[in-house]
């Protein structure tokens, strides 16, 4: 070292001066006396309001201002698509534009979104954001409606839908005709006799519509109706021929149940299982029983647990799908035996005095089962389900009120009722029944018997349940489907966005063949006052339909 | 001083002719030689080792198991014998000839790196109640030599009516899917689920139920419910106590269940 500056005794006397210099600045005191500037900050004010809904591949339009604090700095714009609840994944229609007014057509599927307006101003590179909140819809004959399922045969051998754009008749929509055949360029096969509309999880965005005919199904898309699928890619495995006879799932469930042959499958549909599509119903779980095309269904979380009626035995049975289609309880699977025997103690409760019944041993045919609870059920308790049996003769009818529950005890001694045909007329050869879910139980149902539609009323006092007619046709109508309004959408504690509609449960819709009388066939509304009874005249009617085979309720996709 | 400054030029100038002489690349010169490259299923003792099971293909009583045979050496533009001997040991307890049967000549095609060769299996009596065993070797011949380490040699094990190795409890050492919900492996009750499980499209049925770290598949959910289908329909009175009945003359003659099951 020394050596080295002796050779170079520049280098030593350089060194020691930086060495100074730096010592000497970073003693020197920090007086503090900057200039400040204020950084230029962007605004962007929207010209209308903050909040759009948009259908699907409709054009969004948002125009802005952009105004700036202190300078005129050339900005940058671009507008982003983001999703709305963080734990959903974002759109792939992601960046929508880079200009400053937006006008993009909107392809992301149905649902709520954020649309995420960055300006950045070029000149300090700093972005600001301006978030505005997007609903995107259904196209409008995909939207929510009253779909009417027709038997145009005569006409034009085969059938297809209807919608009617209005959910309870409170306003008069538009009817969107012909909606299959306009998507597909032909009509549902000639005697398609069953449409069911599956709501799942409203996260899902996901909406399944199933047509049934005589040997098959279809699935079709709920966005356009355009054909998705057929009944023979359905099955896991199927040898017995495809006979659908009910296909459903309980509102926003995961457990979408199907009836074929008798025969009960089951698939899943949740955010896993839609990643490695297509999901096929399973097996089919088969036992000592006949099912009956009706599922009572528990809801929430544990729609894994399915009641069903065997017809051959004349017994309830419960399955739990999500347990290797474990028996509830856990018992053997023996007809008139899948529960405890009913307690002898309670016997009494089983005369036909009493109001109980025996879940191993009914007896008699299911002939309607419908929920008599709001759905989705958010409840901790059993979810009642009124069960309409007529005895193998014809001769007499029951509702039995099923408790459907995780655990289910064979001692229940209240919830039969015995429905006598002098007090309700006609109940004994009644076509439709429909059960309406703002009423505490035993509450009302409505049936139909030639032209007529009659309000019962259940008393709690045994063979005193009482009806009358609530709306009668004119004579010769022949009524073809009776549905409540079940939006599904949720309760809203739980999904503030989408509020159960006031209407939930209170609307009748009533599809018939007037044809006799020279009125064709049509689809009335009426609403239902508070003890249960129709409020007459109608809400609303909508004529000019086809003959009409079923009538569903189409909520909004993603709601 | 000047010339041994000279001299130190000439010698550098030697070295660096010297070393730029082309050095010519080694020649594989050796006779070509054979190996088998089949991964070691079962067997640790052997590079490769595979088992066959039967109870896949209940209908069949002969089948081909092809066994690949990879070269080791340059490939030839014509075709060339290649020689596979039985291994004489105390292991092996199949009989050539009756237990299975080599199809020699076995011939490694022009330009090929392999071939696989079949071998003939049969479903033995023998099978009902045990499996067996036999080897295979590379045997040299004036085409190729053999290896003179494991890998020239095969343990193929042929299976039927005998308990998979993944019923009780899989790779990991965590109790089997088949032991979770099959219950008890017995003869007859495999031979229940063959039938349960048979495909007469592939001519197959599901003759083990292996999983590694992560959950079983599905799709055994879907097995469950197969055989409890089958069970619930060919012998109702298994579950019901009405109709047709298996009993199950491995345990006890008891009833077998499948979904809950009973043993």
């Amino acid at each position: 070292m020394i050596k080295l500056f002796d050779k170079i005794p520049g280098a030593a006397g350089f060194i020691a001066v930086c060495a100074l210099l730096s010592a000497v600045s970073s003693c020197k005191r920090d007086l503090g006396n900057y200039t400040y500037t204020d950084l230029n900050q962007v605004h962007v004010v929207s010209a209308g309001n903050d909040t759009f809904s948009v259908r699907q591949h409709d054009t969004l339009t948002i125009n802005v201002t952009d105004s700036q604090t202190t300078a005129s700095h050339p900005l940058s714009c671009r507008w982003y698509l983001v999703q709305a609840t963080v734990t959903n994944p974002n759109p792939s229609q992601n960046l929508l534009d880079t200009v400053q007014n937006l006008h993009v057509p909107i392809t992301a599927q149905i649902g709520f979104y954020n649309v995420v307006n960055q300006v950045t101003d070029k000149q300090t590179g700093v972005s600001f954001y301006k978030y505005f909140y997007l609903q995107v819809m259904a196209s409008v004959q995909a939207g929510e409606g009253w779909l009417v399922l027709q038997d145009q045969s005569a006409s034009s051998g085969g059938g297809d839908i209807s919608i009617i754009l209005s959910r309870d008749g409170s306003s008069h929509g538009a009817v969107y005709n012909n909606l299959y055949a306009g998507a597909n360029g032909r009509k549902l096969p000639a005697g398609t006799y069953g449409m069911y509309v599956m709501n799942y999880a409203s996260t899902l965005a996901m909406q399944k519509l199933v047509f049934a005919y005589p040997g098959g199904g279809t699935q079709v898309r709920a966005t356009d109706y355009t054909d998705s699928s057929y009944s023979s890619a359905w099955f896991f495995d199927n040898t017995g021929g495809i006979n659908i006879q009910n296909n459903g799932v309980v509102s926003q469930g995961q457990t979408e149940w199907l009836i074929n042959n008798n025969q009960f499958s089951y698939l899943k549909v949740n955010a896993t299982t839609i990643k490695t599509p297509p999901i096929l119903f399973g097996v089919p779980v088969l036992g000592s029983w006949t099912v009956s095309p009706y599922i009572m269904q528990y809801s929430g979380l544990s729609d894994a647990y399915c009641a069903m009626y065997d017809t051959v035995h004349g017994c309830f049975f419960a399955v739990n799908t999500s347990s290797n289609n474990a028996m509830v309880p856990a018992l053997p699977d023996l007809p008139n035996a899948h529960f405890a025997p009913y307690p002898a103690a309670s016997a009494a409760n089983l005369l036909p005095s009493g109001k109980g019944f025996d879940l191993n041993n009914i007896g008699k045919s299911l002939v309607y089962a419908d929920n008599m609870q709001t759905l989705p059920y958010s409840a901790s308790s059993a979810l009642l389900w009124d069960c309409f049996f007529r005895s193998k003769t014809q001769d007499s009818t029951f509702v039995i009120q099923f408790p459907m529950y995780l655990a289910i005890t064979n001692n229940i001694s209240t919830g039969r009722y015995y429905l006598d045909p002098a007090l309700c007329p006609g109940i004994n050869t009644a076509a439709q029944f429909a059960v309406p879910t703002y009423l505490p139980a035993p509450g009302v149902f409505y049936y139909t018997n030639g032209n007529n539609i009659y309000t019962c009323s259940l008393s709690n006092t045994q063979g005193a349940s009482t009806a009358a007619v609530g709306y009668g046709f004119p004579t010769g109508t022949i009524i073809k489907a009776m549905k409540i309004f079940k939006s599904e959408y949720s309760s809203p504690a739980t999904n503030p966005k989408t509020p159960l509609p006031l209407t939930e449960g209170k609307v009748l819709v009533v599809a018939t063949d007037e044809t006799a009388a020279g009125n064709g066939n049509n689809v009335y509304f009426f609403n239902l006052n508070a003890s249960g009874q129709i409020i007459s005249p109608y809400a609303d009617v909508y004529t000019g339909f086809d003959k009409i085979v079923d009538i569903r309720f189409k909520k909004n996709i993603g709601l | 001083m000047k010339n041994k400054i000279l001299l130190g030029c000439w010698v550098a100038v030697v070295l660096v002719v010297s070393g730029c002489k082309p050095e010519s690349p080694m020649q594989f010169s050796q006779k070509p030689a054979l190996y088998f490259g089949a991964p070691n299923l079962f067997n640790p003792l052997y590079v490769s080792a595979t088992q066959f099971s039967f109870a896949t293909y209940p209908n069949r009583t002969i089948d081909t198991f092809l066994v690949q045979v990879s070269l080791l050496g340059n490939p030839s533009p014509k075709d060339r014998e290649l020689s596979v001997a039985v291994v004489d040991t105390i292991a092996a307890n199949a009989t050539a000839g009756s237990d299975f049967k080599l199809l020699p000549p076995y011939v490694l095609p022009a330009n090929a790196t392999s071939v696989r060769i079949p071998v003939v299996l049969y479903r033995t009596p023998v099978l009902d109640s045990i499996s067996i065993n036999f080897f295979l070797k590379i045997a040299a011949n004036e085409n190729f030599s053999a290896p003179n380490n494991s890998q020239g040699l095969y343990n193929v094990q042929v299976l039927y009516l005998q308990k998979p190795v993944d019923w009780d409890a899989t790779s990991t050492g965590a109790k089997g899917w088949a032991l979770a919900n099959l219950g008890m492996w017995t003869k007859t009750k495999y031979e229940l689920i063959l039938e349960a499980l048979y495909n007469p499209l592939a001519d197959s049925s599901i003759s083990s139920f292996p999983y590694g770290t992560n959950q079983p598949p599905a799709i055994y959910t879907q097995y469950l419910q197969m055989i409890h289908n089958y069970i619930a329909v060919t012998y109702p009175g298994n579950y019901t106590g009405k109709g047709p009945v298996l009993l199950d003359p491995d345990h006890n003659n008891d009833t077998i269940k499948i979904n809950p099951t009973n043993y």
